[in-house]
């Protein structure tokens, strides 16, 4: 076992489902549903295929790279400024991500369980989570997804399971939903559920180069299996019209859950497992913004950053729950969230052009 | 007469006698410079010096100086360095012996209490006052090469050329020997002393295994350890802790398989400690472990010597420490503080059933409290709708939120533990009684709790009691008060909390470096099988990667020859 901060290809991949299963605890299958109506269950479908085809060209163009980073790419391209210019471009796209996350879910959480407290002191809690995660460290954080991230899935996939007697298939008709065009359109909206790639690329220095393509293929292929078995399962207890204007999908699904007199109510569960996946959630992305601002800016310590980039976001999650606007569910804001996949593919582009691998590496020497 | 006097006593005013008593006045700055400033043994020659020593203690400078040729020196330096005569256990015997019709002083000096007496008599003494007589037909010209080859017929004796050295084998039983003329002297290994006998293990019973627990003496440790393995590579690296005490230490481990930079940082985190005494292993395991904070051990403790061998044959080291029955064992990760020396010696099936009991044992003793008071807090809606009513009915008449009962139940129990561990074995079970009755009925009786609580805290009892290491049972007690804070906090928010915080706090650890929740994060690839389950023996077929042992391969494929056909033999050979 080698002792260099670092992990496996397991780690890597559960970090990154979580990123796109967050989606899923919160809204994803509702919104497809508002976007495709009965046929919501194609739009994960193509988003899949779409990310799928978008790893398999970056990865190709990643051939001439090398072990690198975006920040190590994007040096290698425009030198320093680039850097500091692409750099703080990531570190606010994380935090803008973070502190949405963090409001959207706190407010799940005052819905579904903790009525009775104030929506601040959810917050903090999970603030709590996400300050420590950040001080305990990415290798931290990627070990602890390894085992809780999978535990976390499998309660997901006993809820689904569970109320496969309330399944109706009438639910899926019309097949075509709200129509072909729609599907479409939905497809291109919510390709953002992927935008997470950014970490990915961010990631690649702490795996072995050649885990990329495998870490990459997995991420795709379990979060479209999660993706598409999620809005499956919602579509198929709730008729369309209904579903449109369910909140919380997964929370809903959960309350049909019946067996017998004694588990009569069993959503609770849900709780468990969506705090679970917002924390590690946050604490990645967290990790992440202080890596990146770390880095961007060559500084040799970045726990000092923690709690000023923890009040930050948590002060940014308040302010976005006075607007009243729901960035998760938003067209708008989810085609500017494609800027995750968007910013990655031009910088890996113009770095395989350049072929900056062999730049880098003797930059790095 | 008396009963005048006891009278007279009212009336007739007396003053009492002054008792005395007794004041700790603060110790006397005596000046020792003289004796410390100097490593030269003149300071014993000089008679204006001997002032100088009283009230002062020999330092290790002087006593690391050789021995002297000088027979009264060395009787000066072994007599001020012991304080003899004042020191009544120490031993000093002089006599005379004669080596080539040459009469020269001689003198023993040995700890009673700590030494077989007999020996030194027969083996020692005997030789050298009456057989040093007989005329021996031995050309042999130095006196000391013929002391030691021909008038001390013992097996264990070493030559040894200075004080400190001679010093320290006599604090351990040895017996110093010091003839007239000689620059060095003789240490006989004559230590015996009362010890406890290899008893049945205490806190780490099995009903399918070998019955041997340590005991306090490191000889018969380390022998336990090699009589199971019966390995010619099993090494036995002896190291000395504290400045004082120089307490004898055993680092253990088999040189073709242990990872050397293991065995490395074992010896040097040992030979580092600087201390002046160390009374046993669970002082030494503070000062080795890698995180002082956190609450779970990273150094498995046991009392078995198979567990031992059988950690040793993976790859790990071990460290016995005189006068402890536990062994150290390093490095250690989670999988080990679930495991018992049974799992590997009761049959497939039943390991795996047992683990599960177990490992659901654990999560009840950790998480249940918790778990219990979210519920009842946050999401009742869970509670099936009889359940809830008969919990409600049974806490009508408590008055005390739930979390305040748990936390009341969950301190009587801590409470009743540690006092049935601290009184004496007669009152012991009296004790469980006791408190089994208060916590029992007599709290339910005056509705101090609810008996849900009193089911509650007894299924996590029982639970906790699953937990095979008694390190690790401390650990799983204390985060069980954090949980039920946090359930109480938060309901699921708080427990999920807890949990994502625990499991960081213990993915970031390490234990000699070696992950603390390996395997399963990292997850590691090989094919090592015992894991949280455990494959068959026959597919035990390597030992743990992560631990980066010499010889991964701990059986080959077949480890059944008799599966294989006679035929597919026949062919081979």
């Amino acid at each position: 076992m080698k002792n260099k901060i670092g992990f496996g290809s397991w780690e890597a991949t559960t970090l990154l489902v979580n990123l796109v299963f967050a989606n899923i605890m919160l809204v994803f299958p509702r919104d497809m549903v508002q976007l495709g109506g009965s046929a919501g269950w194609m739009i994960p479908v193509i988003i899949t295929l779409i990310a799928a085809g978008y790893f398999a060209i970056t990865v190709k163009l990643y051939n001439n790279i090398g072990s690198m980073d975006l920040l190590d790419i994007s040096d290698c391209i425009g030198g320093r400024i680039f850097k500091v210019i692409i750099g703080l471009l990531i570190t606010i796209f994380l935090i803008l991500t973070a502190s949405i996350y963090l409001g959207a879910f706190s407010q799940t959480l005052k819905i579904i369980s903790l009525d009775r407290s104030s929506l601040e002191y959810v917050e903090v809690l999970f603030l709590a989570g996400m300050t420590a995660a950040a001080y305990f460290g990415v290798e931290a954080i990627a070990r602890i997804s390894a085992f809780l991230v999978p535990a976390v899935i499998i309660g997901f996939l006993l809820i689904t399971v569970g109320v496969i007697p309330e399944f109706r298939m009438n639910n899926l008709f019309p097949v075509m939903g709200e129509g072909a065009l729609e599907i479409l359109k939905g497809s291109g909206v919510r390709l953002s559920v992927f935008a997470m790639f950014v970490i990915l690329f961010l990631m690649v220095p702490f795996f072995k180069k050649q885990l990329l393509k495998k870490v990459g293929f997995s991420y795709v292929l379990l979060s479209g299996i999660l993706l598409i078995w999620s809005t499956l399962s919602f579509i198929l207890v709730f008729p369309y019209e209904m579903a449109a204007d369910k909140k919380i999908p997964v929370f809903q699904i959960a309350r049909h859950m019946d067996f017998g007199n004694y588990i009569q109510r069993i959503e609770s569960i849900s709780v468990l497992i969506s705090s679970i996946c917002a924390l590690i959630f946050l604490g990645a992305v967290f990790n992440f913004v202080i890596y990146v601002f770390a880095k961007t800016l060559d500084l040799k310590q970045s726990k000092p950053l923690i709690l000023p980039m923890a009040i930050i976001v948590f002060s940014l999650s308040i302010i976005s729950k006075r607007v009243k606007f729901d960035f998760l569910g938003d067209s708008i804001t989810n085609i500017i969230w494609l800027l995750g996949m968007v910013l990655p593919l031009i910088i890996i582009i113009i770095g395989a052009a350049k072929k900056v691998g062999t730049e880098g590496t003797r930059r790095h020497k | 007469m008396g009963l005048l006097n006891s009278v007279g006593r009212y009336f007739i005013y007396k003053e009492k006698e002054k008792k005395n008593n007794f004041i700790l006045k603060e110790s006397k700055k005596i000046s020792c410079e003289a004796v410390k400033n100097t490593a030269s043994l003149d300071l014993f020659d000089k008679a204006e010096a001997e002032g100088a020593l009283i009230g002062c203690t020999v330092g290790e400078d002087i006593l690391k100086n050789k021995i002297s040729k000088d027979m009264e020196l060395n009787k000066k330096v072994i007599k001020t360095a012991y304080d003899i005569p004042k020191n009544s256990d120490l031993i000093f015997r002089e006599f005379n012996i004669t080596v080539k019709e040459k009469t020269l002083k001689a003198f023993i000096v040995f700890i009673d209490g700590m030494t077989n007496g007999v020996a030194i008599c027969n083996f020692v003494l005997e030789p050298l006052m009456l057989l040093s007589n007989i005329e021996i037909k031995d050309n042999t010209k130095d006196v000391g090469q013929f002391v030691f080859e021909r008038l001390i017929p013992y097996n264990q004796i070493k030559k040894i050329d200075n004080y400190s050295e001679i010093i320290n084998n006599v604090n351990f039983g040895g017996c110093g020997i010091f003839v007239e003329g000689l620059e060095y002297a003789f240490a006989a290994d004559t230590k015996t002393w009362e010890h406890r006998g290899i008893e049945a293990p205490k806190s780490e019973t099995v009903i399918r295994g070998p019955q041997e627990a340590f005991n306090e003496q490191i000889r018969a440790n380390t022998a336990l350890i090699r009589k199971i393995l019966k390995d010619k590579d099993l090494m036995i690296q002896s190291v000395s802790i504290g400045e004082r005490s120089n307490t004898p230490c055993a680092v253990m481990y088999i040189r073709d398989i242990a990872n050397d930079s293991l065995v490395h940082e074992v010896l040097k985190r040992v030979k580092s400690i600087k201390v002046d005494y160390i009374f046993d292993s669970g002082e030494l395991e503070q000062f080795l472990e890698d995180s002082t904070f956190m609450a779970a051990p990273q150094i498995f403790a046991t009392e078995r010597p198979d567990k031992v061998a059988m950690m040793l044959s993976k790859g790990n080291v071990a460290v016995i420490l005189d006068g402890s029955p536990q062994v150290l064992v390093m490095p250690a990760t989670v999988t080990e503080f679930l495991h018992t020396t049974e799992d590997t010696n009761v049959r497939f099936p039943y390991v795996n059933f047992i683990r599960a009991i177990r490992i659901t044992g654990v999560a009840i003793a950790l998480l249940l409290p918790g778990i219990y008071i979210a519920i009842t807090n946050f999401h009742q809606e869970m509670i099936p709708t009889n359940l809830l009513f008969a919990i409600e009915a049974s806490r009508e008449n408590v008055p005390f939120p739930s979390v305040i009962e748990m936390l009341i139940m969950e301190f009587s129990f801590e409470l009743i533990r540690e006092a049935g561990l601290r009184v004496p074995g007669a009152i012991g079970s009296t004790i469980g009684i006791v408190g089994g009755l208060i916590l029992g009925q007599a709290a339910v009786t005056a509705n101090v709790v609810s008996p849900i609580m009193i089911i509650i805290v007894a299924i996590t009892a029982l639970g906790s009691f699953t937990v095979p290491s008694f390190s690790m049972s401390f650990s799983i007690r204390i985060m069980r008060f954090l949980y039920i804070i946090l359930g109480a906090s938060a309901g699921f928010l708080g427990i999920s909390l807890g949990l994502v915080i625990n499991s960081l706090l213990f993915a970031s650890s390490k234990s000699f470096g070696v992950p603390f929740l390996t395997p399963f994060a990292p997850v590691t690839k090989g094919k090592y099988s015992d894991k949280l389950t455990r494959k068959p023996m026959w597919k035990q077929e390597e030992r743990p990667e992560y631990l980066n042992v010499k010889d991964v391969k701990s059986q080959p494929k077949v480890s059944r020859g008799w599966t294989v056909k006679d035929s597919d033999k026949e062919d081979d050979e």
